[in-house]
């Protein structure tokens, strides 16, 4: 059992001196009027976003059952009339009048804002839902709604459209079941077409189910007759390899803290891998808060005060080393989970936790925590403390031979050792290293072009691991690749019939030695494309074809924002070509017959983006510029941010192809 | 000529980046205007173009602060930094820039202007030594970062 756990199972059974969940302990604050009103402002929006909201409030509302001690299971069902319902075996929503307001309790619940239990302070300790919206919310926004209760003996129902009962609160008799459920029918009228995702809400659950072992959750989709269930035992622990299970950790057993102090528990799991980003899942109070807040910062004081206050790090480290945050997160997968009172969050939908005190604790009980983890285990501390300081030589060095080449004009032999060195580290998962790289359709979609006989001899620029080449198969008889990267050209062996030394601006054949020469996203980083196209055209003889892929802004909207996106990725990015640019260019510099075709692919962009020449600075501005993207871009780009902050973006890619005049 | 701090290009960077700035606050005062108006068609187009401004700005400040701040001339990037040139440019707001134009303006007869100006100088002064605790804390390592 957790420490959390035996903390809330103290609180539990306290009942004698706490007072017991029911009518009392509800205090009444507001009505309800302004929430269809203003529905983005209670649950984020009024798209697919705020929908799920309403779900995750329901299922947040009874994991706070489970959190008092009184509920094993929770139930999600997607009805096929696309409603949603939310059931649990807890101790049912209080039935009976309020002092106050004289109308049932659980009507209250549903009707007036801040009326729910943890508002008051006690009955819950700690809990998840919007301070008592939650349940007010869900109701206004659903066209309509059904609360049962089976509570002390008995079973209860009661209707609601839009908010508004539909009859008072009906006692069905007697019954031996205990819970709540509530079904509802978000309002057409206010999220349109959007409609439950399964896999979404699986997501969702399978976190929940990691953050509070035990807890059952069950969940069925009658539209697509899908069911699952969670239950783990293994806690933040579990959820951490869960999310490292695609990197490559440097220590095999995470580093697994607990702490508890009178006001906040704390649960943290922490495991460093070769990777480059970091990968921090916060919670408080089991929602998940995805632009993280005080909570994370302390944690990120802690790691930087255990490590450079322990005694390897003073024996490996120089004098003058100076530490910063992003040295200790690089590589860092890390769940922090905690629970406190009355959190307090900047925004209805949780996303970032304000309260400085929590920093503060947080960086105390975990600095002290992770300073002893590191006293009993001193090889896994040398493990942690070498990737530290190997992560503040990298950006010292980089820093220092960097700042001055900032300042001057790319340079074509300046820019192509970069790429050499840069290339060279990446080589070592290469084909790990995004989603592009292997897509069989985008690689169909560059030999899908190709127009020259089987016998012909091909040239692959640039070619990088030799996996464009490769994919034309048996179109062509011949195929020679070229890189100036030495570990790449160990790659392309593999694919291609014999790999050459050499750069796209001088390449290394005499005139008229192929019938094809190909290359995929290399002219972006090229200072001087027309002169590497040239060079292409050069090679090849009279009738000789070339092709080439490359991402693409979709019109002029999204194409300063895709910039920016891309030069933070990438240093070398250079050029932001339009597909009509390509064109054109291809034109200026003497091919003809000129054709292009599309081909749409989604990138994962935190992998995209976990790679040796994005800072970490840029990986956090790369993912502000997808959350704050203006609407205009929103409206030509499509891109997905996950529950989890993860983000995909749909990727234009425009495939060209030329040919050299006869 | 390939050093970026000597060039031309520099120079159009500085004036673009400060007429972007502009552009974007022009874009989301006329936004407040055309709804107060009830052209609401064109407070929405103002309200999304001053969002594209935010990328737009902001891209040239990407390039900016890997060369330094155009308003103080010292250099960008880590937070010490950054508040080192905010306090050096607010602290010459408020010393020098303000009172002189403040007094330009008086004499040239513009009583309301020189009002503003001299308004202005009192904020900057309070700001630089806002910026100014913030700074000592960080040097001092006494934030709590939260």
């Amino acid at each position: 059992m957790t420490k959390t756990n035996q903390l809330l199972q103290a609180t539990a059974t306290e009942e004698a001196v706490r007072p017991a969940y029911d009518a009392h302990s509800i205090v009444v604050l507001s009505g309800v009027d302004a929430i269809r009103k203003r529905a983005s402002l209670y649950v984020g929006s009024t798209g697919v976003d705020g929908l799920h909201q309403l779900g995750f409030e329901l299922i947040e509302n009874a994991m706070d059952e489970f959190l008092a001690g009184e509920c094993r299971n929770i139930y999600v069902v997607l009805h096929e009339d696309l409603s949603c319902s939310v059931a649990d075996d807890g101790r049912g929503i209080p039935v009976a009048l309020h002092p106050q307001q004289n109308r049932p309790t659980a009507e209250l619940l549903l009707t007036q804002l801040h009326s729910g239990g943890k508002f008051s302070g006690y009955a819950y300790n700690f809990s998840g839902g919007l301070h008592g919206l939650g349940l007010t919310c869900v109701n206004a926004l659903s066209e309509r709604l059904t609360l049962e209760v089976w509570r002390d003996g008995n079973s209860y129902v009661q209707e609601f459209s839009k908010g508004v009962p539909q009859y008072d609160l009906r006692n069905l008799g007697r019954s031996s079941r205990q819970g709540t459920t509530i079904r509802f029918l978000p309002d057409a009228a206010i999220f349109g077409n959007a409609t439950f995702s399964y896999d979404r809400i699986v997501a969702r659950l399978r976190e929940l189910a990691f953050l509070n072992a035990g807890i059952k959750l069950h969940i069925e989709d009658a539209r697509e007759g899908r069911r699952d269930e969670f239950c783990f035992q293994s806690g933040v622990r579990g959820l951490l390899e869960d999310t490292n299970r695609h990197r490559k950790p440097l220590h095999e057993v995470p580093v697994c803290l607990h702490a508890t102090l009178d006001s906040i528990a704390i649960e943290a799991a922490l495991q460093w891998t070769s990777s480059f980003s970091e990968e921090i899942s916060s919670f408080v109070n089991g929602v998940r808060t995805h632009e993280g807040g005080s909570h994370v910062e302390g944690l990120k004081q802690a790691l930087k005060r255990a490590i450079t206050e322990d005694a390897i790090f003073i024996e490996l480290a120089e004098k003058n080393d100076e530490i910063i945050d992003s040295d200790v997160l690089e590589g860092l997968g890390a769940v922090l989970s905690i629970r406190v009172t009355e959190p307090q969050f900047d925004s209805q939908t949780k996303s970032r936790l304000i309260m400085p005190g929590v920093a503060a604790e947080v960086a105390h009980l975990l600095g002290d925590a992770l300073k002893k983890f590191f006293a009993e285990s001193p090889q896994i501390a040398r493990v942690i403390i070498g990737k530290v300081l190997e992560a503040q030589r990298a950006r010292q060095s980089s820093r220092r031979t960097g700042l001055p080449t900032r300042y001057l004009r790319q340079e074509m032999a300046q820019s192509l050792a970069v790429y050499r060195q840069q290339f060279g580290i990446r080589s070592k998962n290469w084909h790990e290293s995004c989603r592009w790289l292997t897509d069989p359709g985008l690689l169909e979609a560059h030999a899908q072009m190709c127009e020259v006989d089987k016998s012909a001899r091909m040239l692959d620029v640039c070619c990088g691991s030799g996996i464009v080449g490769g994919s034309f198969g048996d179109r062509v008889e011949y195929k020679i690749g070229l890189d100036i990267t030495p570990q790449m050209r160990q790659l392309a062996s593999t694919r291609l019939n014999e790999v050459r030394e050499g750069s796209v601006y001088d390449i290394p054949f005499p005139e008229a030695s192929f019938d094809i020469v190909v290359t995929r996203e290399v002219l972006h980083l090229l200072p001087e494309a027309p002169q590497a196209l040239s060079e292409m055209l050069r090679v090849l003889r009279p009738g000789g074809q070339v092709i080439f892929g490359q991402t693409v802004p979709f019109c002029a909207t999204d194409a300063a924002w895709m910039f920016r996106i891309f030069k933070k990725k990438q240093p070398l990015f250079c050029n932001n070509f339009m597909a009509e640019d390509l064109q054109k260019l291809l034109a200026k510099v003497g091919f003809d017959r000129i054709q292009m075709s599309e081909y749409l692919l989604w990138e994962p962009i935190d992998l995209w983006i976990d790679t040796y020449e994005t800072t970490a600075l840029h990986r956090q501005e790369i993912r502000e510029l997808y959350y704050k993207a203006p609407d205009d871009v929103k409206e030509v780009h499509p891109f997905e941010i996950a529950g989890d902050g993860k983000i995909r973006d749909q990727w234009r890619w425009c495939i060209f192809s030329g040919r050299k005049p006869e | 000529m390939n050093d970026l701090a000597e060039s031309t290009t520099l120079d159009n960077l500085v004036d673009l980046f400060a007429r972007e700035a502009q552009t974007l606050i022009r874009y989301w005062r006329f936004a407040g205007t055309a709804r107060h108006e009830g052209f609401h068609a064109a407070a929405t187009l103002f309200e999304r173009l001053a969002q594209n401004q935010i990328t737009m700005v902001e891209g040239h400040l990407d390039f900016l602060r890997n060369i330094g701040d155009p308003l103080s001339g010292l250099p960008l990037g880590p937070t010490q930094d950054n508040l080192r040139a905010a306090l050096a440019a607010e602290t010459e707001s408020a010393t020098e820039l303000y009172p002189s134009v403040a007094r330009t303006a008086a004499a040239q007869g513009f009583a309301s202007m020189a009002s503003w100006f001299e308004t202005m100088a009192i904020s900057k002064d309070a700001i630089a030594r806002r910026i100014e605790s913030a700074l000592n804390a960080t040097t001092g390592n006494s934030e709590v970062r939260g």
